[in-house]
């Protein structure tokens, strides 16, 4: 592994650069909030963002991806037969996003993508993606992070971590993907090498592994939230599903679907079919367990009537079915989006620890 | 004692004051109601679990009863957490949550024998997106404490329809836990002038200004239902937007669909919305949702003098027809 | 990559009412494309959805066996959406299949094993194609013997019943047709609930005998108790779900009882390894 620093003066001239032979998605200020979204030529991600309200999970998983268009025209070649809708599926880079909302793709990878079925939309936009990773020097206060296997500086996820250094950018090079990108913005020479002939970019040297270390173990030190999910492991899925706190926590719950949208990790979805006249298309939805509407049979019967039974459905799935399924701790990277935007303050942080702690 | 928070700037040491003698007054009552068996539940709001956040909480003995409290956080409409109970319940009600309690009683969703309401003066909600603000300050800062406690409140701070409120005292309660604020007396010019000037801005607006104006509000809107969900008014066994058969609305992320969602959802409140603004404090991407409703909140002023929930005695206009109605709007 | 969102295009073949009352109506559906045949190779238990382009699409248990080729079979209740416009179709129209979905039933297991087949109502469908298949002359030696109870509220809500009039007439398997009611005078089959007929008819339990239960909730509540009592083992128990289903492959998330998926992990589970989950069906 490879770290080369970059002049942030010659930053946003390779962002550019790289345009053509990716194309770009950053963080960018959306009326109120920062969102990520593919930037528009000209356009800059917002390296000095704080956290984009919504996440970025919509680039490999929109909220609305329409998978098959059809026609009901009986008069119509191939009527009432799905055909694929048009991709694009060439290289893109997503710069800026955080190391934890990196890694909260390698967690949807384990449903969309696995021994038994491949979702392609999801496949292809996630292989066709590169992330370049901006390191988190002050994590906010909703920030547990490291108590979720990941952290502020987590390069596990990611092609090359980015680390804010003063004047520079330290780029920790992981993969042969992120060297890829790296090249394509002229931050190396023509052969992917580091010798100096870059104006602006330099081989990083001995300290500057210290440098990062540094600045990672400021960084989590400024976390102060913890969660511990380690005795949900070892209870039965039935203690803790029938333990008696759920209607208590779930009381001031609106059953709305924030938590669940601006979560990284939330991947239930819907398909639902929409026509326009004789035109029709198929699409896959974002759905929330958190709407009677998700489990109700066409009989009428919900497996989930009351909405305590929703909210419970919700941590139960990410904090013990899922680290029962897939033995790779939580369905949660402790981005604390859900903490900061639920209406009624429903706090996983405090959840967590209560199924993990309480009888 | 009594402040009125809209004339004069507070700082927070003085609110604190009002705040820990409301809390110690609704912990009392809340004790009192439970021991005295006058009810099964008390429903209000306990700490969040971050500063400046609250929660609201089911009581349902008396020794619990000290988790409760009372601030200027104190958002969501509690009338919210009372539709279709079926024991007994105790809610703390500021103005408009007492205004909604009218609502459900009216509405047959809730008794008035089932509902023992501890009424709350209220100062007025601070803003969430203000709170959000603060609460940007990075972690490691010991000193935002500090500086909350030194955080003046004046008007500016206040959410937007508490700035307008109409009712601050409960318009029906069993008992009060302070003596009532002072309300300002509105005349109904004031009214449609100052109550309603955000709507009045959008009236102002030429028609494709005002169609880019509302597509440009609800283009981060993710159909979340966080205002529908926290408004007591939305209690429809099936909403309209989760029918399937017929399904009226789309469920991808078309600008028809969410238009369809918002307006549709303003004119089921149109006669009953109390301008709570649980709606817009839900609400997690900032939408002024409110900026709907309270066109028709104005509509009904202004056509029928009505405002929702200031009375058991009165049908809402929707529901009832008088051969005076204002019949212009039938063409 | 195969994409297992997309459905085979099927042109319906047949369309049968299957009860009195018409709220069933079979289906026979054959391939656009003949190669598509051979890629929905499924087994007895497996379900697939059934994609209505413009209307969406159900999961429904495939009701045709294995063994019957050039067609594949549904049986229909019309419930919501989706089934009340099937429900409209007309043979010639042409739709979707996507599948097969889920596991099946234990048929490795179950060789050299008894099976006692339990069936309810309108959920005999995969059980149809259950005893279809082991019907089949090179199938019906690798299993034991085999007893079936089938009930349904009136004789004319009995699903397939030129079948089981043959079936009731053969000797490699023991049929038990019971109807809640009747007052058909010549009705010459068993007249009570399934799970009072089962306490009679069904084989002694032991380890060499499996029970297959598919009914609505009710059914399989009572005849748990009476399978208990009998003293089969809740590994010795089979039983298919059904839930509200949209992906079919796993991925929805909407179906799952415990960290179990019913579309991928199920339908079929033993009760053994239901006592684990939580009853969210």
């Amino acid at each position: 592994m490879k770290i080369i620093k970059i002049d942030k003066k010659i930053w946003s001239d390779g962002v550019e650069k790289s345009r053509d032979s990716y194309r770009l998605i950053g963080p960018v200020k959306d009326r109120e909030f920062h969102q990520f979204r593919e930037l528009a030529k000209g356009e800059q991600p917002d390296m000095n963002y704080k956290n984009s309200r919504l996440s970025p999970k919509s680039i490999a998983f929109p909220q609305s991806e329409t998978m098959f268009i059809y026609d009901l025209d009986e008069k119509a070649e191939e009527h009432h037969i799905m055909q694929d809708a048009e991709k694009d599926y060439s290289p893109r880079a997503v710069i800026g996003i955080r190391p934890y909302d990196a890694k909260a793709f390698k967690i949807l990878d384990l449903n969309f993508n696995n021994s038994d079925y491949q979702d392609p939309y999801w496949v292809n936009a996630y292989n066709c993606t590169t992330f370049i990773s901006l390191a988190v020097n002050s994590p906010d206060k909703f920030d547990f992070s490291t108590s979720c296997a990941t952290g502020p500086f987590d390069d596990s996820a990611v092609d090359v971590l980015l680390v804010d250094y003063n004047d520079s950018y330290l780029a920790k090079i992981m993969t042969d993907k992120g060297l890829a990108w790296l090249n394509a913005a002229g931050f190396t020479t023509k052969n992917g090498e580091i010798d100096g002939a870059v104006t602006g970019v330099s081989e990083a040297g001995e300290d500057i592994y210290e440098i990062i270390e540094k600045l990672k173990a400021d960084a989590e030190s400024k976390i102060r939230s913890k969660i511990s999910f380690d005795k949900i492991k070892e209870k039965s899925i039935l203690d803790i599903f029938n333990a008696p706190f759920w209607e208590d926590i779930a009381f001031a719950c609106l059953n709305c679907g924030t938590c669940t949208y601006s979560c990284p990790t939330c991947w239930c979805f819907d398909i639902q079919d929409e026509t326009n006249g004789r035109k029709g298309i198929r699409q896959k939805n974002w759905d929330s367990c958190m709407t009677p509407l998700f489990t109700v049979h066409a009989t009428g019967h919900n497996p989930r009537h009351n909405d305590w039974e929703r909210t419970r459905q919700r941590f139960m799935h990410k904090l013990k079915y899922f680290q029962d399924k897939y033995n790779q701790g939580i369905m949660c990277v402790g981005c604390g989006r859900c903490v900061e935007q639920c209406p009624a303050n429903i706090d996983i942080r405090n959840i967590c620890n209560q199924m993990n702690n309480g009888e | 004692m009594t402040m009125n928070i809209n004339q004069s700037d507070i700082n927070k040491k003085q609110i604190d004051i009002i705040n820990q003698q409301y809390t110690e007054k609704i912990r009392e009552s809340a004790k009192k109601v439970l021991l005295e068996k006058k009810v099964d539940v008390v429903i209000g709001f306990k700490n969040g679990t971050e500063p400046m956040t609250t929660e609201p909480c089911l009581i349902n003995k008396a020794s619990d009863a000290d988790k409760l409290i009372w601030n200027e956080h104190c958002r969501l409409n509690l009338a919210n957490y009372v539709k279709g109970r079926k024991d007994k319940a105790a809610v703390v009600a500021k103005g408009c949550d007492s205004r909604n309690l009218v609502n459900h009683i009216i509405e047959h969703q809730i008794k008035r024998e089932n509902l023992y309401i501890i009424g709350v003066p209220c100062n007025g909600m601070v803003d969430k997106s203000l709170n959000l603000k603060e609460l940007k300050v990075e972690a490691e800062s010991d000193t935002m404490q500090e500086n909350l406690d030194l955080f003046p409140i004046n008007r500016d701070m206040l959410q937007d329809n508490c700035k307008t409120c109409i009712k601050r005292n409960p318009v029906i309660f069993d008992e009060m836990i302070a003596e009532p604020v002072k309300e300002r007396e509105w005349t109904k010019e004031e009214k449609l002038k100052e109550s309603f000037e955000s709507v009045n801005k959008i009236e102002a607006m030429a028609e494709s200004d005002r169609w880019s104006f509302f597509n440009d509000m609800l283009s981060s809107c993710t159909r979340c239902y966080a205002c529908r969900n926290a408004c007591p008014l939305c209690y429809c066994p099936t909403c309209f937007v989760d029918e399937s058969r017929p399904q009226w609305v789309g469920k991808g992320t078309d600008l028809i669909d969410v238009r369809t969602y918002h307006f549709l959802r303003a004119f089921h409140c149109a006669g009953r919305c109390t301008d709570c603004g649980a709606c817009e404090a839900a609400c997690p991407m900032n939408i002024k949702v409110r900026l709907f409703t309270k066109k028709l909140d104005k509509e009904c002023f202004e056509n029928f003098g009505w405002e929702a929930g200031m009375s058991l005695d009165e049908r809402p206009p929707l529901d009832v027809y008088k051969v005076n109605d204002n019949a212009n709007f039938i063409r | 990559m195969h994409n297992p969102y997309k459905p085979y295009p099927v042109r319906i073949d047949d369309i049968q009412i299957a009860t009195e009352d018409k709220s069933l109506r079979t289906f026979k559906f054959v391939f656009l494309d003949p190669e598509d045949e051979e890629r929905f190779a499924y087994k007895s238990g497996q379900f697939a959805e059934l994609s209505i382009p413009g209307q969406g699409e159900i999961p429904i248990g495939i009701a045709s066996s294995p063994t019957e080729k050039g067609f594949v079979m549904f049986t229909v209740f019309r419930t919501g959406k989706v089934t009340s416009y099937l429900h409209e179709m007309k043979v010639g129209d042409i739709m979707g299949i996507r599948g097969p979905l889920g596991n099946w039933y234990p048929w490795d297991k179950l060789e050299g094993k008894n099976i006692l087949i339990i069936g309810g109502g309108f959920a005999f469908t995969t059980l149809r194609s259950s005893i279809k298949m082991v019907l089949d002359p090179p199938n019906r030696k690798k299993f034991g013997k085999i007893d079936v109870v089938y009930g349904a509220r009136t004789p004319g809500m009995l699903l397939y019943k030129e079948e089981l009039m043959e079936w009731e007439k053969r000797d490699d398997i023991n049929i038990h047709i019971t109807v809640d009611s009747t007052n058909d005078p010549n009705w010459k089959y068993h007249t009570g609930f399934v799970p009072t007929i089962t306490e009679k008819v069904a084989p002694p339990a032991d380890n060499d005998t499996y029970a297959i239960i598919c009914g609505p909730p009710i059914m399989i509540k009572f005849t748990q108790p009476v399978l208990d009592k009998l003293g089969y083992e809740h590994d010795h128990i089979i039983m298919s779900l059904e839930n509200r289903m949209k992906c079919g492959i796993g991925m929805c998330g909407r179906c799952n009882i415990g960290k179990e998926l019913v579309c991928k992990d199920g339908p079929v589970f033993t009760l053994e390894q239901l006592n684990k989950t939580p009853r969210e069906y």
